[in-house]
């Protein structure tokens, strides 16, 4: 076992690393004291959400007024943002595979079929997205990451989030403690320290969100816990997300 | 005899191994070890992965025919005429080598990409046009990104054999009564074929080894290489036999290329090196040579000015979306590098010491083994030169694995050590510091070394005395080919670096994952001067050209 401590994106990890009874059983005090929205994940205790980010729609605010982007999900089918679109891809991005999970959970495939028709830009991680819309290749991001988004817009780049009215999607990456690890006790001390107040700041000065309430995000931010959020379960990114890359590939071509 | 003998085991250790265990796994199915065609069948079953496969030799073939149209001009330029600003010219085609492809993507997206590229911009205004004419998504804009990449391969080769071919025949031909172009194009060029044809031939075979560079450009393309394809096969579930599977024509591909090489040459005699001494002229070109310095300055603005103008003012902005302005500036993303990140410091160091300690290593395997093919020291030798050929094909991402399963695991356990990058880098490039050495090698006369050891001298001594000498810029020359693209190698050290191995490529890919466009400019600034400066230093330890008279 070469580490202590594992953290990724994908909770669809701790389900197999708990089937196959590789992580260590270890409730930290903090846990009771995270938003409600990132806790009992995992009833048996063998991992927890340590960070969290949102997925809503970003556009160029120096090419499109607040006024005239769309509001929702459904918004992006509209035929008058034909290629003006940019999307991640879900083969090379967790956050964009968990992100057409819960559009296929909401509206079904044909959604993504209306997608298509509008010719988006498709890159690879879901920040790409943001590169599109600073070089001013594209006006919207159809998946727009709000942490790297608005870290790039406090540098001055002219970006905005919508929070769309039909839910953000919000992923959840969890951490969890190897079993075998060779620091046990310096693997549950930092399994504190993720949910504590200091982390969750650290997280809030680099615009992810903050799993404290006592931690509030920066001005002009909104935090998860402020809007209506939307995800798929667990299970359903297990078993959904080779699927859904499929499908993709079938309707996008790539 | 020995030595030649443990030469040999090294070059299997290295190249057979890894790529062993990928021939044998695509015959396996993935959990229980059995032998089956099923791998094959999944692999080439599908339309799609067919495309794809039709796309990299498109891709493969544009790359190589446009970069030999950049290279070979300007090397002969260069090497035989009186065109002006030589040095300068010089230093920019190192520019664009050190350049790694997908930075260099990146600026070209700045540049053409369809809505918002500059020059598209500058197009719009300049004609009243309501879009622009240049696409970068496109197979065309992929094919111009990765040769204005690769032409240096090509130049370097075709330079380093110039360089070394006398004006005794282009003399005799004058004296024939050809002209300047009958000379050049029946006489010195064809003497160079195999450095220029083995320069085309590494420049197709990185084209259709990248990842960087298609990933950027060709997904949003909406079309699939052989390597963009082949990260699908490593996606979740992961599928490394069927990868395997895939991966084998590339290998079929090498061979054909291999064989195509030999049979072009055929049997046509290429020794310009004689020993009986020689001077190179420079051929006066008249007004013609600013034509020429046009050409070169042309290639140069394509694929190094326009795209580090772009690159440099994100360096140099606080946020790169706003473009140009004056309060858009800061030095603040350089201080950041160079002394803020402490991983930044060890990534540049690491970098630097495993792109140089597998360059030697590279260069030293394929001398030998170029030695040994070219003058036929071991039966099959020919087998010997192909294996050398072998890992170039094979795209970055598969031959790490390889090496992973190789070598990561007990009894070696090399895993997040240097030692396995620096192993994986050798074995990478080993075919093209192979080419640059047969190629050098097959242009001397075996004449001289005859004539060392008839007065006494053993194979070695011939070696030390004569040949390396005379295989000195060559040598250098083929140095600086491992050297640098092992500063940017992004796909094999992608799997292999540990905590404390991070090398610049993968941080620059991390920072273009997370959209930091600036903070990467800043340190693929960083890298392309420090490259520069190193590449400056071998070439003034290298020493004058030997042939030239005068100066």
């Amino acid at each position: 076992m070469q580490v202590d401590v594992l953290s990724t994106t994908d909770i669809g990890h701790y389900v197999y690393l708990k089937e196959k009874a590789l992580l260590d059983k270890y409730v930290p005090e903090n846990a009771g004291k995270v938003l409600d929205i990132y806790r009992n994940y995992d009833p048996d205790g063998t991992y927890f959400v340590t960070s969290a980010g949102m997925i809503a729609i970003g556009y160029n605010t120096a090419k499109l007024r607040e006024a005239d982007a769309p509001k929702n999900w459904t918004g992006l089918t509209d035929p008058k943002w034909k290629d003006q679109i940019a999307l991640g891809h879900p083969g090379f991005s967790g956050y964009v595979g968990t992100w057409v999970l819960t559009l296929r959970k909401l509206y079904g495939w044909q959604f993504f079929e209306a997608l298509a028709r509008n010719n988006p830009q498709i890159g690879r991680s879901i920040n790409d997205t943001v590169t599109m819309l600073n070089a001013g290749e594209r006006l919207i991001a159809g998946t727009g990451p709000v942490g790297t988004a608005m870290s790039s817009a406090q540098k001055g780049n002219p970006l905005a989030m919508i929070y769309p009215t039909d839910g953000t999607v919000l992923i959840i990456a969890p951490s969890g403690i190897m079993k075998g690890a060779k620091h046990p006790n310096a693997a549950r001390l930092f399994m504190e320290y993720l949910l504590s107040a200091e982390a969750s700041q650290i997280w809030v000065d680099h615009f992810n969100e903050s799993l404290r309430p006592e931690v509030a995000p920066p001005p002009g931010v909104t935090s998860a816990k402020d809007v209506r959020t939307i995800r798929p379960t667990a299970d359903e990114i297990t078993k959904g997300m080779p699927e859904v890359i499929r499908q993709w590939r079938d309707t996008f071509g790539v | 005899m020995a030595l030649w003998l443990i030469l040999i085991a090294a070059l299997v250790f290295l190249v057979a191994s890894p790529m062993l265990r990928l021939v044998l796994a695509s015959f396996q199915e993935p959990d229980s070890g059995r032998l089956t065609l099923a791998n094959y069948a999944q692999a080439y079953g599908r339309m799609p992965h067919l495309r794809a496969i039709l796309n990299s030799l498109e891709l493969g073939t544009g790359v190589a025919l446009l970069a030999g149209m950049f290279g070979v001009p300007i090397a002969w330029a260069i090497s035989r005429t009186d065109m002006p600003a030589k040095g300068f010219i010089r230093l920019m085609v190192f520019g664009a080598f050190v350049i790694p492809p997908y930075l260099g993507a990146i600026g070209w997206i700045l540049l053409a990409g369809p809505n918002a590229g500059w020059l598209n911009k500058v197009w719009m205004a300049a004609t009243g046009a309501g879009h622009g004419i240049l696409n970068v998504y496109s197979m065309a804009g992929l094919i111009v990104v990765v040769a204005v990449a690769s032409f240096p391969y090509v130049f370097v080769f075709t330079n380093s054999a110039l360089d070394l071919v006398s004006s005794e025949m282009e003399d005799a031909a004058s004296i024939l009564g050809a002209g300047r172009m009958r000379i050049t194009f029946g006489v010195t060029l064809p003497l160079v074929l195999p450095a220029m044809i083995g320069g085309l031939i590494v420049s197709f075979l990185e084209a259709i080894a990248l990842f960087g560079a298609p990933a950027l450009i060709a997904l949003p393309a909406r079309f699939h290489v052989v390597s963009t394809q082949l990260w699908q096969f490593f996606e979740y579930p992961v599928r490394v036999e069927e990868a395997a599977a895939y991966a084998m024509p590339l290998l079929a591909i090498t061979v054909l290329m291999f064989a195509l090489q030999r049979s072009l040459l055929g049997r046509r005699g290429y020794v310009a090196v004689s020993g009986k001494g020689g001077e190179r002229r420079m051929i006066r070109l008249g007004g013609w040579r600013w034509a020429m310095l046009g050409y070169a300055l042309a290639v140069c603005t394509l694929s190094v000015l326009l795209p580090m103008l772009v690159l440099l003012q994100a360096a140099f902005a606080k946020a790169w979306g706003r473009g140009f302005a004056l309060d858009n500036l800061t030095l603040a993303n350089f201080r950041y590098i160079l002394f803020e990140q402490t991983q930044a410091q060890h990534a540049i160091l690491n970098t630097f010491l495993y792109a140089g300690a597998s360059a030697f290593a590279a260069i030293a395997l394929s001398l030998a083994i170029a030695y040994v093919v070219n003058r036929k020291l071991v039966p099959w030798s020919n087998a010997l030169a192909l294996l050398c050929m072998a890992p170039f094909v094979i795209p970055g991402v598969v031959l790490a694995i390889g090496f992973y399963a190789a070598y990561a695991p007990p009894p070696l356990a090399l895993y997040g050590s240097a030692a396995i990058i620096i192993l994986a880098f050798t074995t990478r490039f080993l075919p093209i510091a192979y080419t640059a050495s047969a190629a050098g090698l097959r242009s001397i006369n075996p004449e001289m070394e005859e004539a060392v050891r008839n007065l006494g001298g053993g194979r070695l001594a011939a070696i030390r005395t004569v040949l390396a000498p005379l295989l000195k810029k060559s040598l250098a020359g083929a140095w600086l080919l491992v050297f640098i693209p092992a500063t940017r190698e992004l796909s094999s050290a992608i799997f292999l670096v540990g905590p404390h191995t991070r090398v610049i490529s993968v941080m620059l890919f991390d920072l273009s994952e997370e959209g930091n466009f600036e903070v990467l400019s800043a340190l693929g600034a960083v890298l392309l001067l420090a490259t520069i400066a190193i590449a400056a230093l071998a070439f003034r330890v290298v020493g004058r050209d030997f042939m030239l008279r005068g100066s």
